[in-house]
């Protein structure tokens, strides 16, 4: 969304207004990033501060949304690059998970248990593509990868899937 | 997007929310009036405990020292293109000290006590990235091994758990990333393994031991790292000519422990299955030709598609054995091309009336409004013999707006205005979320009584809702 185009007219109010339509889904996207509640509400809080430092500089060369994508992506790679995190025992257990992915109504949590599991570089780009539903080239931009290996991610983390995810298995592309 | 996950996905987590005191919070922080304050997750704690454990790291003697050098500085410093440029000299330094060739004026250049920081940064940056042909950004340990040594799934075994060690002595093992391995005494050997594999394929495919000698073995003994005692045997059968990310032939998982067989499948007849049902490159044409046609038309009506039906035959024709997604108007489309079109006859219902019963028949719905409903549009308004019911009927389909509708055409993103405009407002409606606002509305009436034939068919962007055109329009 270009700058010109937003009814909001001060930074302040256009962060807010950001926070606003997009907080849910950062916050949700960094948890599918850094599988743990905490660092994911860290994360997303991080992303807003940064996004509100680099408004200035933001004229709309993408969306909204992606931009918001790249700066959260960054934050949570920056966190996973961490010296602690890596040696944190990162394994998923219900307890470190939201209470509505422990109780799903369905009784089903068969599709977020298993893109929990996928190594990050799959994680990752099954997140962005089906959770935050971007193109390769965005992807590849806000992953600082060539659109070629994003598909080839893609590929694997999806044959990675299949095995698991029959039921909701992807018939695009 | 065809694929269901994100709802799935935002039900699961909904209670990771954003609530409006976050806003506040944060944007007190960002006046200056209250300061950071981040939490430290249970898991930093922990981790804090386990790094006073020493890890046995193995010297990996198949890697050269820069190998090591930019794993390590990947840990400590980032990736390559957060360095310093004095970093990424010393970095091309080194491997050229250990034989990678590079061009001997500019490496001189970054020797050079005059050359500035940034200098040896452009330098050192152009003889990595025309070195490897890769990008500045993706100049890492993974990414040059991968130049040098060709795609991962290629390496053997020693070079892949040597790539592992790699990682552990340079303290960059993500702690969920795959670990590779070289079979210990609690591992079935890899040979016991391979005859495991083949044995689970001929058995549950009926291959035979000729089809499979035929197929590269591709073995790994890996884990997670976060699940380092839970090792599993991978054993993929791919084609001779295949290589690097392909998909293989047949993949087999078993617990390296055992033998058990936990997964068995043959993925490349999945993929070509996939592959078969993928649209053909006309499909695209068909679509731009009806989206064209349709901001032309708007609402489709019966001449319309009567004259489209000519015009297009041959096309459709060839499109026929493609299977159509149940969902999105191109299905719809396809599958009103398809019907015995007729234009409405004396003693059938004027058109505009039978519209009116098809929206009173919506409104009738549990939860609708004129609000909700003024949100879609008239994609089409057909009369049509139904063949299923044997009688003349009338279809009208309301449907979301498209965001190549020209109302939403913006130089910069059309997607945003689109989002701003429409989809958000009508989301709002519908509860905020994308799950549960309807894709389309379909009602179909008796072209003389104008009585609806059927309920309303409310199509959401679930994969479990009803395949409307199908089951209707047969």
């Amino acid at each position: 969304m270009a700058f010109a185009q937003d009814p909001c007219k001060t930074h302040e109010e256009r962060i807010a207004r950001m926070m606003t339509d997009h907080g849910r889904e950062l916050k949700r996207l960094c948890y599918l990033y850094l599988r743990d509640r905490a660092l994911a509400e860290d994360a997303a809080q991080e992303t807003f501060l940064k996004a509100y430092k680099a408004l200035p500089g933001f004229r709309g060369q993408s969306s909204e949304k992606t931009w918001l994508t790249r700066i959260a992506v960054n934050t949570c790679r920056d966190m996973l690059r961490t010296f602690w995190f890596r040696r944190v025992d990162r394994k998923v257990d219900y307890d470190t998970l939201p209470e509505q992915a422990a109780e799903d109504p369905d009784g089903d949590d068969t599709v977020l248990q298993a893109i929990l599991a996928l190594p990050r570089k799959y994680r990752e780009v099954i997140v962005l593509r089906y959770y935050q539903e971007m193109d390769i080239a965005d992807i590849a931009a806000a992953l600082g990868a060539p659109a070629g290996t994003i598909k080839s991610r893609l590929s694997r983390a999806r044959n990675t899937l299949s095995k698991t995810l029959e039921r909701w298995y992807f018939d695009e592309e | 997007m065809k694929s269901n996950i994100k709802p799935i996905l935002d039900r699961q987590l909904s209670q990771l929310d954003w609530t409006p005191e976050e806003t506040h919070k944060l944007l007190r922080q960002m006046r200056g009036e209250a300061p950071v304050k981040k939490r430290l997750s249970f898991a930093l704690v922990l981790a804090i405990a386990l790094a006073l454990v020493a890890a046995t790291a193995v010297a990996a003697t198949l890697w050269k020292n820069y190998h090591e050098q930019i794993a390590q500085n990947e840990g400590t410093i980032g990736y390559f293109d957060t360095w310093t440029g004095q970093q990424r000299a010393d970095f091309v330094l080194s491997m050229q000290q250990e034989g990678i060739d590079f061009d001997a004026a500019q490496v001189a250049q970054l020797e050079d006590k005059g050359t500035t920081d940034q200098q040896k940064k452009e330098i050192a940056t152009r003889l990595v990235t025309e070195k490897y042909g890769i990008r500045e950004d993706v100049v890492t340990a993974i990414s040059i091994l991968e130049a040098e040594r060709g795609p991962l799934p290629g390496w053997s075994l020693e070079e892949k758990a040597a790539y592992t060690q790699l990682l552990v002595k340079t303290g960059t093992l993500g702690t969920d990333e795959e670990m590779y391995w070289l079979p210990g005494p609690g591992d079935i050997p890899q040979e016991k393994a391979i005859e495991v594999a083949r044995k689970a394929v001929m058995d549950k495919f009926g291959a035979t031991a000729a089809d499979l000698d035929k197929l590269r073995v591709n073995a790994e003994l890996r884990s997670f790292a976060h699940e380092r005692e839970a090792r599993t045997w991978y054993i993929g059968f791919s084609l001779p000519e295949s290589g690097g990310y392909d998909p293989a032939q047949y993949d087999v998982w078993m617990d390296a422990a055992n033998g058990e067989v936990q997964s068995c499948e043959d993925t490349a007849r999945k993929v070509a299955e996939s592959a078969a049902n993928a649209p053909p490159p006309e499909a695209e044409d068909l679509f731009q030709g009806m989206i064209q046609e349709y901001h032309q038309a708007a609402p489709f009506t019966t001449p319309k598609l009567m004259e489209l039906q000519k015009a297009w035959a041959p096309k459709m024709e060839k499109l026929k054995p493609f299977k159509w997604s149940t969902r999105g108007m191109m299905g719809v489309f396809v599958n009103l091309m398809a019907q015995e079109l007729r234009l409405p006859a004396e003693g059938d219902l004027p058109m505009d009336k039978a519209l009116e019963r098809t929206r009173e028949a919506v409104l009738v719905q549990p939860g609708w409004t004129r609000e909700k409903l003024d949100m879609y549009e008239l994609y089409a308004q057909v009369s049509y013999q139904s063949k299923e019911l044997g009688k003349p009927v009338y279809q009208f389909f309301f449907n979301r707006h498209n965001v190549s509708d020209p109302r939403y055409d913006d130089p910069k993103d059309s997607w945003a205005k689109y989002e701003r405009d429409y989809l958000n407002p009508l989301h709002a409606l519908f509860g905020g979320d994308n799950a549960s606002t309807p894709l389309y509305v379909s009602v179909r009436v008796d072209a003389i009584t104008g009585e609806p034939t059927d309920d309303p068919q409310i199509v959401l962007p679930s994969l479990e809702g009803p395949p409307l055109e199908f089951t209707l329009l047969k």
